[in-house]
């Protein structure tokens, strides 16, 4: 019965495929309807004031306003291009995103497998908020703590060193420990929070498919491996994706308040290097090319990025 | 016997390690709780207590009592509570259609989207638009530029992109119209995202300062941490022009340990909000619907 | 039951959201002064007083009861109508860069200083007017106010001043000193507070190695030094060896020089080899290179350090903390005398300025305005403005002068404007006596034993070309090495070649040109 039919109705399928935007819109008008608030705030208060990065390809004058100040094309951006420092600066905030990829990517997902396992329930939710503490402090106490910490005369640190017999090492003027430090302050300041995303992610993780592993035979570990971590890999890859994104981002803060000019060589990133170019000539038109560089960079990675992730099937778009 | 044959030594090490990470965490904020507590010099003696010596209520004094305190903490209160009502909705409604394979024109949404994540127009395109719309000195000022991020939306489509599409079929085939789908069904089952969110937007809020140094011209319209960073930079440049303890007088300046009370008085309140959000990050509860 | 739940939230959100909104639309939705008016009873209905609306950076945005009466003061006396708009101390550069693109300007701006970004483009476009023949009838300001101020405030190199400047007094800061521990190692204090370098060295040292306070550990150091605003770690002595910052020269290529940039002139080497050497020997803080302003007087408040920089008129600002931590604790106040001529001379900080006001294009009556300005100043109101109100500022109690009880901080009396060289303003009418007795001399001194740069803070254009601002960085990275002792003090030649190189031969250029027009003018 079936078998003459068929034909019949794949036929008025197709008819249909033909009127096929207007007549998916109006069969999804929900759909769309939902979209326009959300958009509609896009386009007033994103996409407008982003007119004004028009400032990066003038000398912006306050007093004339952003349209009467005079166009000065791409000379900031020689400037930038021009500059000696600029090429080390680049370099900088490659290398410290690359740390921060390296090492306070993987961290939340680790602690967050671990705090998953964790049975008991009260313990779970008391670490859990102790673990979210960090990310309420301040970057400037924490960097007062962290340079006490270090400190070649009173830091605990060297007291541990001077313990050992050797001489006291000062940690915040070597290039060589900089990335270290501001990496590990940046995992303690914010591994517990990024735990929040990914535990919201293994809430969806279907209970039976740990019953049935268990049934295999996997041990806790291979519970992880084979449950656990899949079951998050799309949330993973979406927060990898986006991080890429701000690949030359490094934080202000947190690099301004703990580098010196000692360490300039490894330490100077974009956002210093605008600040410190800024306080000589605060020039809002030089800040706003610099930005409109990296948002470019990242824009571009980030299509790379989801590209190279569409062909494993995790994309975002 | 039943205990022994629950105990795993995964269990122990893994109990062990977060046991000795949430002291480390927890150090620093013992340290700040201790100092706030403590007078300006025992801090100068010890800054790495952790105990309050010379128990010194002088940080809080001076700040409880400010008169802005009341009207900024208010004011806190009413910018996130309507910016995270009002955000939540906008992110439910606008991540489900996306979360939809089949949207057509989907891509092109979805740049538009990164696009605003990337691209800023700064600070003074944003206050002239604020002007335009007649927000300047208004809390909704407060509210609205952070109403809706991109970072945030993607987060919640794609985990309602997870969510099994038998459900959408199963709901459809009964009859069921777009915004019952989403409200009765979808929204109830992504409550983990929800509540993640509502904490993200929440403390986004909670913490916000700048825009109430661009938008904001009366004291009355102070948000919390304005009033609490304004404490501590006023506090610095009374010593910056000279003021020595005798001009002071009681109010005499305490610029550590204010630091420290200001965060005390930031952190408390989230903390005690958490444990509300918590139990929605509880696993396998939502999908269990999913079976029955 | 979930829907409903969300939707009574999301609707009550919003009704709040409309509800909150038509408050404080209520309260000023405008980008104008809708800010603490002292008087917002005086109706503008009709009258015909003037309105003088000032956006100044104080430390708290509310007026105070003193501020008030004193605002109120100025009202009656001069006839007019003050309005004070004034930002969160954490934004004021970001809000005067906002004031200036809304198009809403007050009369009276506060500018931090002479190169402040805003400043120099609001004098471009014509926004800030030039007040000289405004302070032809100011007697007090013209009196009391320092010569370089009104060179360094005519920015665009002719005679115009565009600012009235908010005097600070020009100092030659030197040495606090830990009397107790100078008792200990047995350091005679010197009567006219003069030491010579090779006596601060011997302290140093013997603050260092000799346990001065008794503790039996060798846990204190010589001086409190700490990286300036740059991060940069300078050298502790600087004027001792000759810099005095911009100077005529005796001969050679140029006519100005500042020594530091002198080929021919070894004084900034000798200055980098004093700081390398103390450095070596560990007399300085070991956290030097990381401590800001902060730490370094944290330490020296802890007893770490012995010796610190600082103002003469912190007496007691320093010594109540110390003694906190240490009751026998005291200071005194010493000058490091130049090593070859023995005097005591020292680079003045700035022009005699801390920040400055601008009358802008808008005002209607600039005069007026520059009137209330030298108010402040006048005998008359002189030292109500220094010491404030009865039962207000202060207590009257037979005589003697006391702090009030929930005495509040008064910036706008007391740091709108000053007078040149008046040391008097650091002392209040609760201060003791004794202190006044002792910090006079040392404060006295430093006022006098200035000598100006003549560069008046001037930025010449070559100061702002990519390869000058990027060597500052090498510049900077090569001191501060030097000065740790991990670079030769000889690299500094190369150094100085270098800067030549980037830039630095255009900048002496063109800070000579200006130096010989600014000296040619107030002649």
């Amino acid at each position: 019965m079936q078998a003459s039919t068929e034909p019949i109705i794949s036929a008025q399928h197709q008819a249909r495929r033909k009127n096929t935007v207007l007549n998916y819109v109006l069969q999804n008008k929900w759909l769309y309807l939902f979209l326009v608030p959300g958009f509609l705030y896009l386009l007033v208060f994103k996409y407008i004031p982003m007119l004004g990065l028009v400032i990066a390809f003038k000398e912006l004058s306050l007093v004339k306003g952003i349209m009467a100040s005079p166009w000065v094309g791409l000379e900031h951006f020689q400037y930038l291009f021009e500059s000696q420092e600029f090429y080390k600066v680049l370099r900088n905030s490659l290398l410290l995103s690359l740390y921060q990829l390296l090492w306070a990517f993987p961290a939340p997902i680790v602690l967050a497998l671990m705090l998953n396992e964790v049975r008991h329930m009260l313990f779970k939710r008391v670490s859990q908020t102790i673990l979210y503490l960090p990310h309420f402090i301040s970057w400037v106490v924490l960097a007062g703590m962290i340079i006490n910490f270090l400190s070649p005369s009173t830091g605990l640190v060297n007291h541990i060193v001077e313990a050992l017999g050797m001489k006291p090492i000062h940690f915040l003027i070597e290039p060589d420990y900089f990335r270290t430090i501001l990496v590990s302050a940046e995992v303690w300041k914010g591994v517990g929070w990024g735990t929040i995303i990914y535990l919201a992610a293994m809430t969806g993780i279907d209970p039976t498919r740990y019953e049935s592993a268990k049934i295999d035979g996997a041990n806790r570990f291979q519970q992880i491996w084979y449950v656990t971590l899949p079951g998050i890999t799309t949330t993973i890859v979406v927060l990898l994706i986006l991080q890429v994104g701000v690949i030359l981002d490094n934080g202000f803060e947190q690099v301004f308040l703990l580098y010196n000019p000692m360490t300039y060589s490894v330490a100077d990133v974009f956002e210093t290097y605008t600040y410190r170019i800024g306080l000589i000539d605060g020039r809002l038109s030089f800040a706003a090319a610099v930005g409109l560089f990296k948002s470019l960079v990242g824009l571009v990675l980030i299509l790379i990025a989801n590209r190279i992730a569409r062909s494993f099937g995790n994309q975002i778009w | 016997m039943r205990i022994w044959k629950r105990f795993e030594w995964f269990d122990a090490v893994n109990y062990t390690l977060l046991l000795l990470i949430c002291v480390i965490m927890l150090y620093p904020f013992v340290n700040v709780a201790a100092v706030s507590f403590s007078s300006y010099s025992s801090f100068l003696e010890n800054p790495m207590m952790i105990w309050p010596k010379q128990l010194s209520f002088a940080a809080y004094n001076q700040i409880l009592s400010h008169p802005v305190l009341l009207s900024s903490y208010t004011n806190t209160i009413i910018i996130t509570v309507c910016g995270v009502a009002i955000g939540i909705f906008l992110y439910i409604i606008t991540a489900y259609p996306l979360s939809k394979k089949h949207l057509k024109g989907r891509n092109f949404f979805m740049v538009i989207v990164i696009f605003t994540m990337l691209f800023n127009g700064g600070l003074i395109p944003n206050f002239y638009l604020i002007r335009e719309l007649g927000l300047l000195d208004t809390l909704t000022a407060l509210v609205v530029p952070m109403l809706l991020s991109g970072f945030n939306l993607i987060l919640m489509k794609n985990f309602m992109e997870s969510l099994p599409e038998e459900l959408e079929e199963a709901a459809k085939m009964d009859g069921a119209s777009e915004p019952y789908l989403l409200f009765r069904i979808i929204v109830p089952l992504s409550m983990p995202i929800i509540a993640t969110l509502c904490l993200f937007t929440a403390v986004g809020y909670w913490n916000n300062f700048f825009n109430a140094v661009i938008y904001i011209r009366s004291v009355e319209n102070w948000p919390l941490m304005l009033f609490l960073r304004e404490i501590i930079e006023g506090a610095r440049m009374q010593e910056i022009s000279g003021a020595n303890a005798a001009e002071v007088g009681k109010n005499a300046v305490v610029p550590e340990t204010l630091k420290y009370a200001t965060l005390m008085i930031v952190m408390v309140p989230i903390l005690c909000v958490y444990p509300f959000v918590q139990k929605y990050f509880v696993q396998g509860i939502t999908l269990g619907s999913v079976k029955g | 039951m979930k829907k409903t739940w969300k939707g009574a939230f999301a609707l009550t959100a919003a009704a709040a959201m409309l509800f909150v909104t038509a408050c404080s639309g209520g309260n000023g939705g405008n980008a104008g002064g809708n800010n603490t008016s002292a008087n917002s009873e005086k109706e503008q209905s009709g009258s015909e007083t003037l309105k003088i609306k000032v956006m100044a950076n104080h430390d708290q945005a509310t007026l105070s009861a003193s501020d008030k009466k004193w605002i109120e003061q100025m009202e009656k006396d001069m006839g007019v109508d003050i309005e004070y708009e004034i930002p969160p101390v954490t934004g004021y550069q970001e809000r005067v860069q906002l004031m200036l693109a809304s198009g809403d300007y007050p009369d009276l701006v506060y500018f931090p200083g002479t190169n402040d970004q805003s400043f120099v483009n609001a004098v471009k476009d014509g926004l800030i007017v030039p007040v000289n023949k405004y302070i032809e009838s100011a007697e007090n300001i013209k009196k009391y106010t320092y010569e370089t101020s009104w060179n360094a405030l005519k920015v665009q190199q002719d005679e115009n001043i565009y600012g009235i400047p908010r005097t600070t007094v020009i100092r030659n800061d030197a040495f606090w000193f830990r009397k107790d521990w100078l008792a200990k190692i047995g350091f005679d204090i010197p009567a006219d507070s003069e030491i010579t370098v090779d006596q601060f060295t011997e302290i140093l040292t013997k603050f260092t190695k000799d346990d001065p306070d008794g503790n039996g550990k060798a846990d204190t150091y010589g001086l409190a030094a700490g990286v300036d605003g740059n991060k940069v770690l300078q050298p502790v002595l600087t004027s001792q060896f000759g810099l005095l910052g911009w100077q005529k020269t005796e001969g050679g290529d140029y006519q100005y020089l500042d020594a530091t940039y002198d080929r021919k002139s070894d004084a900034y080497k000798k200055a980098l080899d004093y700081t390398a050497r103390l450095s070596g020997e560990g007399l300085l803080d070991p956290d030097a290179a990381v401590n800001n302003a902060v730490s370094a007087r944290e330490r020296f408040w802890r007893g770490i350090t012995g010796v610190m920089g600082g103002f003469a008129g912190h007496y007691s600002w320093h010594s109540t903390e110390l003694k906190k931590l240490n009751a026998n604790a005291d200071l005194t106040y010493l000058f490091v005398k130049n090593e070859t001529d023995g005097k005591v001379a020292g680079q003045g900080f700035g022009v005699g300025l801390w920040g400055f006001w601008g009358i802008t294009s808008t005002a209607k009556d600039p005069q007026k305005i520059v009137d209330m300005l030298e108010y402040y100043l006048d005998d008359a109101n002189y030292e109500t403005m220094m010491n404030g109100y009865e039962d207000i500022d202060y207590k009257n109690e037979n005589g003697k002068l006391t702090v009030a009880d929930n005495k509040e901080e008064a910036p706008v009396r007391r740091n709108t404007m000053r007078r040149a060289g008046d040391i008097q303003i650091y002392f209040t009418a609760a201060t003791p006596q004794e202190e006044i007795d002792m910090s006079k001399p040392w404060l006295e001194k430093s006022v006098n034993t200035v000598v100006l740069s003549k560069n008046l803070d001037f930025m010449p254009e070559a100061s702002k070309k990519p390869n000058f601002m990027d060597y500052k960085k090498t510049w900077d990275q090569t001191i501060m090495s030097i000065v740790l002792g991990q670079t030769p003090v000889d690299k500094f030649d190369e150094l100085l070649d270098g800067w030549y190189k980037n830039g630095g031969e255009e900048y002496v250029q063109e800070m000579n040109a200006f130096i010989e027009k600014s000296e040619g003018a107030s002649k």
